[in-house]
């Protein structure tokens, strides 16, 4: 991906991002984090709401003495804050050869709408206060500058389809924005890794227009990539019903991978207005502050 | 007969193989489409079924295979309509190159050179006879010489003398020949026995053209009108054309359509009037370039030399409405040439019969000397006619040239002592020559003198009064007229000399004489050839072979004697083409076909180059319909290379190289390349160490010098051009003069250094430095010169300085001349209103200034002086600063120190 493509999809992002408002992610499970966030965790730690006054004991933090609640009683009190975490969001973005397509020219490919769906996303969980990282790329962090230190960080990575097998924190959110064209076998393996340890997700699966319709007829030579065996059909149209039904099929048996785990699959077409997909996403994830 | 024959036949074998490419295009399927699809790995499944080759649709197979023969039939080199080639053995071309033969010259030198192609082209020999000259050698030579011998031939204006030269073709003849004859188309000169001796030798071939030959036979001038005889080969077919009549000059008097119906001849009116008549040069029958179809007119046939003597016994000067000559003069000047004797002449008639007259008017002369009889005889012999009047000097006694027999004593009207009045004129008789003249009313006779009643005065009457009185008596002596009026030619007797009959009367007469002229007068002598016809009919100086005609020629035209004009300026003798030949007859020769020139002649036709324009068209067509994404744009792109060529001569934009557009980004000084190698590269020096002087002391830092040719380059980009004058070089191109004129009215501006100080002196003649410059400038728009003044802002623009010296000192600088000095606002400097275009020095300034980086000289200088290089710099610093900033210097900077130096 090219410095300049990496600059405007940044500009896109950024611009959808700044329509909406900033993020914050329905708390039902906050992962284990010390980063500090907004939701409040029911216990004293670190954060900004109060929490409670307590006597002040041995070995406590002298910073802590509330010396005007001291003053009204009798012996010294401490005031206690309520832990606030932030929640952690892990993001995989498929940046594979074959999300790179794009059927005509006024369409987006699927990358770019991938990007844009995804460091929007990312820049709104940040306003939101939660922290957001990259799988296999970044830890998870907020900084004001979200969108384009990912998609530089994203510009030089690697082409990986699959997210790499690592186990994340328990209860951290995941978003996988990938047009999941693999073997679902392999999808299922990455999910059963990612979901173990009760992470919730999300999986957003873009498409593009000419995959969903299989426009083709006539002498037509299909190649997926660049080095990928061609296949050959005299006549095109006679493959259509076959190709909708298996692709049909794949997608339901995503659905119901995702569904096995907790998760949930939203679809996005290439030629659907972004915003819109983003409002759905929004909703799906949560609630904004 | 096919008319379609190939070159190189063998090759049309490949056609052969188009059905084998056929079947290999039909098991090659087209190229499919291929498209990038990634859920293609996934989703699609590849089965035998589906992956059958699709095939190529039939009409580009059709395409591709006419495409290929199309290129095949090329190759192999079609021609359409090759020359027919008749016989196998030499072939002998007889060629008519006579007069009738020129208006169809074109198609019979093609159809010649389309017999002789084949000849040349089947190998075999050939020769050529004329039919006009006779006493050639005939040989048989290769076509191909025959060929370069046929362009140089061209009809001669004779008629073809065929027989003549059958001899010399019996004598050529080879066996296995056959004969091409290319006739004129008319049977003079034994054209059909030369037709059956041909027939003899060899197998004949004629050919004709298929109109009839048309020419002019003859002009008569009758009295009132004329006529122009026109005569024609064939008979009951109509054809028409127009006929021109052309005075000497050229120019048209008159244009006539005339139509032949059916008969060969045809007499064309003329309806002009009888001045036009006499302007007539020539005839011509239009869109007819033959000799035959040019009429020439000679003296004799237009204007009546005239003589004139009158007794007159009155001064002329005092009162010269009594004289006779007066209205004799009058009346015959707008029609014949009046000539008179000079008036000291001791015999004033012989005097004027040696100017040869057609006609001599006498007024009023009653005797004759033994001389001047003597002459009158031979002058009337020689078929002149003497005219004379009655007067008082006329007794009728012994005078011999008086057509009748005079009483004695006038007969008057009206006088004082008569009883009749004066009587008028009867109208005249169909046989007279006056008659269809109009008789005024008020023409009146007072007094005649009478003739003697005898036995054929009627005869002799040409006119009469109303009395019967005869009143003009003529009688023919030998070829010569004798005419009488009897009343004198004044208006004493009569007032018929007041009268527009009197006019009309006189030019019957004349035109009577000139009849008699017509037949019999010519002059006497040989007559050298002035300009003669040529086979197309055009007049132009005499061929080589013509020679002088003796007097009295009445032959036809031949090689020795073409038609024209023979004789001198004046008197010459018109030969026409049609001498001595009354009609012209067809020719017929019946048993044989004959060939009709217009289509044997046809040329061939090679067919290659439409065949394969024929094939790229096709092919252009195939690769759009092969690029199946944009078809149309495609076949639009392919289509406009191929017309590319079409428009590509059309445009002229002028071509800009690269050191054009470096000199447009910054100042460079230009010279003109002289061509001489050392003159080049001393202005090429000199220019560039002044460029590098004037960027270390001014603001200016100018470019290379660039060298220029004024007729190629582009000038405008350029303030100075610096013109080393070399006196052997070229005058400056027509285009080159345009170009330095725009140049100069762009405000560019020219310095010319003619070099030469040394050698010029200032009253001397001019050096050849300075002639080169006038002569180059000779066209151009110069403003006015003067020596530079001493306050012309060009001495002041940067330094301050006097002259401008360069390899030599003493030379002078001229510029364009400022307005004068206006002594109401005195300037210290003047400038003028413009740079001026021209700056002329005669020191080398390039070579003063050249220095190579060293800043040693390469030149040495004259007197050489360790300041004058430097004095060289400055002034060259200075041109350059006054060629940019123009005359604002004017005005500036130096105010002070020129006041300071104009006050010292």
């Amino acid at each position: 991906m090219s410095a300049e493509a990496a600059l405007s999809v940044g500009f896109e992002a950024q611009a959808l991002s700044q329509v909406m408002p900033a993020l914050t992610l329905a708390a039902r499970q906050i992962a284990a984090s010390v980063l500090q966030g907004v939701h409040g965790r029911r216990r004293s730690g670190v954060g900004d709401q109060f929490w409670q006054y307590r006597p002040y004991g041995l070995g406590d933090s002298v910073a802590q003495i509330d010396w005007r609640r001291s003053a009204r009683a009798s012996h010294i009190m401490l005031k206690e804050r309520e832990w606030q975490a932030a929640q952690k969001v892990w993001m995989w973005l498929d940046m594979s050869p074959s999300m790179c397509f794009a059927s005509q020219q006024n369409l987006r490919s699927k990358r770019d709408c991938a990007l844009i769906l995804g460091l929007a996303l990312a820049d709104m969980l940040v306003r939101g206060g939660e922290h957001v990282g990259l799988i296999g790329r970044t830890p998870v962090q907020a900084s004001r500058d979200m969108i384009s230190r990912y998609a530089e960080r994203l510009m030089h990575g690697d082409a990986a389809k699959l997210p790499p097998l690592q186990p994340l924190e328990a209860r951290a959110q995941v978003i996988w924005i990938s047009d999941f064209l693999s073997p679902l076998e392999d999808i299922e393996r990455c999910l059963r890794v990612m979901a173990g340890q009760n992470a919730r997700g999300i999986l957003v699966l873009i498409s593009d227009p000419q995959e969903e319709l299989f426009p083709f007829a006539g002498h037509v030579e299909f190649q997926a990539g660049e080095a990928q065996p061609k296949l050959r059909f005299a006549r095109a149209e006679q493959m259509r019903e076959d190709y909708l039904r298996r692709r049909t099929a794949h997608i339901e048996a995503l659905m119901q991978m995702a569904r096995q785990v907790g998760w949930v699959l939203t679809r996005h077409s290439t030629q659907t207005s972004l915003a819109a997909s983003l409002l759905g996403l929004c909703s799906e994830l949560g609630l904004s502050a | 007969m096919i008319a379609l024959s190939f070159a190189a036949p063998l090759v049309l074998g490949a056609l052969l193989g188009l059905p084998a490419l056929y079947y290999l295009l039909r098991i090659t399927p087209p190229p499919p489409k291929s498209v990038i699809f990634p859920p293609a790995a996934l989703f699609l499944q590849q089965d035998h079924s589906s992956s059958e080759a699709s095939r190529t649709p039939w009409w580009m197979l059709l395409l591709r295979l006419v495409l290929l023969a199309c290129v095949i039939l090329a190759v192999a080199g079609p021609v359409w309509r090759p020359p027919v080639s008749t016989g196998r053995g030499p072939l002998l071309i007889v060629l008519d190159d006579t007069w009738p033969a020129a208006p169809q010259w074109a198609q019979r030198m093609a159809f010649a050179r389309a017999r002789l192609d084949a000849a040349a082209e089947a190998g075999r020999m050939a020769a050529l006879a004329l039919t006009s000259r006779a006493g050639q050698d005939i040989q048989f030579q290769p076509a191909a010489r025959i060929l370069e011998r046929l362009a140089a031939i061209s009809p001669q204006p004779v008629l073809a003398d065929h027989m003549a030269l059958l001899p010399a073709l019996v004598k050529a003849a080879e066996p296995d020949m056959t004969i091409e004859w290319l006739s004129d188309g008319l049977a003079q000169g034994q054209a059909d026995a030369f037709a059956k001796g041909l027939a003899a030798l060899a197998p004949l071939h004629v050919a004709m053209a298929a109109k009839p030959v048309l020419a002019i036979a003859g002009y008569e001038p009758a009295a009132e009108d004329a006529h122009v005889r026109l005569v024609r080969s064939a008979d009951r077919v109509t054809q028409t054309g127009v006929l021109r009549v052309l005075d000497g000059r050229g120019q048209t008097l008159a244009v006539r359509n005339f139509a032949f119906n059916s008969g060969m001849t045809l007499d064309v009116a003329l309806n002009l009037p009888l001045d036009l008549r006499n302007q007539i040069d020539r005839f011509e029958i239009e869109d007819q370039a033959s000799a035959g179809a040019v009429y020439l007119l000679d003296e004799s046939q237009r204007r009546a030399r005239i003589g004139l003597f009158a007794q007159v016994n009155v001064d002329v000067t005092q009162q010269p409405l009594l004289s006779s000559l007066y209205y004799l003069k009058k009346a015959l000047a707008p029609t014949a040439d009046v000539v008179t004797a000079p008036d000291a002449a001791p015999d004033p008639i012989a005097a004027v019969l040696d100017r040869e007259p057609t006609e001599l008017i006498l007024a009023d002369v009653g005797t004759f000397s033994a001389v001047q009889t003597e002459k009158l005889n031979r002058f009337i012999a020689g078929g002149g006619v003497l005219l004379r009047f009655a007067g008082s000097h006329l007794t009728g006694d012994g005078d011999p040239f008086l057509p009748v027999r005079l009483r004695r004593g006038e007969r008057a009207f009206g006088s004082a002592l008569s009883w009749d009045v004066p009587k008028k004129l009867k109208s005249f008789e169909a046989a007279s020559p006056f008659s269809g003249l109009n008789v005024p009313e008020d023409v009146t006779v007072s007094r005649q003198v009478l003739a003697e009643p005898e036995a054929g005065l009627p005869a002799k009457v040409w006119a009469s009064l109303d009395d019967g009185t005869p009143l003009v008596t003529a009688e023919a002596r030998g070829k010569g007229l004798v005419v009488l009026f009897h009343i004198n030619a004044d208006t004493s007797w009569s007032n018929l000399a007041l009268s527009g009959l009197f006019v009309e009367m006189l030019q019957r007469v004349a035109h009577a004489a000139r009849m008699a002229g017509a037949s019999g007068g010519q002059v006497a002598g040989v007559m050298p050839p002035r300009l003669t016809l040529d086979g197309f009919g055009h007049l132009a100086a005499p061929s080589p072979q013509a020679q002088s005609l003796p007097a009295g020629f009445s032959g036809a035209v031949s090689l020795e004697h073409p038609p024209g004009l023979y004789g001198t300026a004046g008197h010459d003798f018109a030969l026409n083409t049609l001498a001595q030949v009354k009609d012209l007859t067809a020719l017929n020769v019946s048993p044989l076909a004959v060939e009709d020139i217009a289509e044997g002649g046809g040329q061939r036709l090679d067919l290659r180059p439409f065949l394969l324009g024929l094939a790229l068209v096709l092919f252009m067509v195939d690769c759009a319909l092969v690029f199946k994404p944009q078809r149309w744009r495609a076949l639009a792109v392919l289509v406009t290379l191929g017309l590319l060529p079409l428009f590509a001569g059309r445009t002229e934009a002028q071509q800009l190289s690269p050191r054009d557009i470096e000199a447009t980004l910054n100042v460079h000084l230009g010279y003109i390349l002289t061509g001489n190698r050392d003159v080049d590269e001393v202005s090429r020096q000199g220019l560039q160490s002044l460029s590098r002087q004037l960027a270390r002391r001014t603001s200016v830092s100018p470019g290379e010098p660039v060298g220029l040719d004024p007729a190629q380059d582009v000038l405008d980009l350029y303030p100075l051009i610096y013109w080393p004058v070399v006196a052997e070089a070229e005058l400056p191109s027509a285009q080159a003069v345009q170009h330095l004129v725009t140049y100069m009215a762009r405000g560019g501006t020219i310095l010319f250094d003619t070099r030469d100080a040394l050698v010029q002196r200032p009253d001397g003649a001019p050096t050849p430095g300075q002639l080169w410059l006038r002569r180059a400038l000779h066209g151009l728009d110069m403003p006015e010169l003067e020596p530079v003044p001493p306050d012309h802002v060009m001495t002041k623009s940067f330094y301050l300085l006097e002259s401008f010296v360069g390899r030599t000192t003493m030379g002078e600088t001229f510029v364009e001349a400022l307005p004068p000095v206006d002594s109401t606002h005195p300037q210290p400097v003047r400038g003028g209103d413009s740079v001026s275009p021209v700056i002329i020095t005669s020191n080398d300034l390039a070579a003063g200034w050249a220095v190579d980086e060293l800043g040693r000289g390469l030149v040495p200088l004259i007197p050489g002086s360790a300041r004058q290089r430097e004095l060289a710099l400055r002034g060259g610093i200075n041109i350059i600063m006054y060629t940019l900033t123009g005359s604002y210097k004017a005005d500036q900077v130096h105010m002070k120190a020129l006041l300071e130096r104009l006050r010292n």
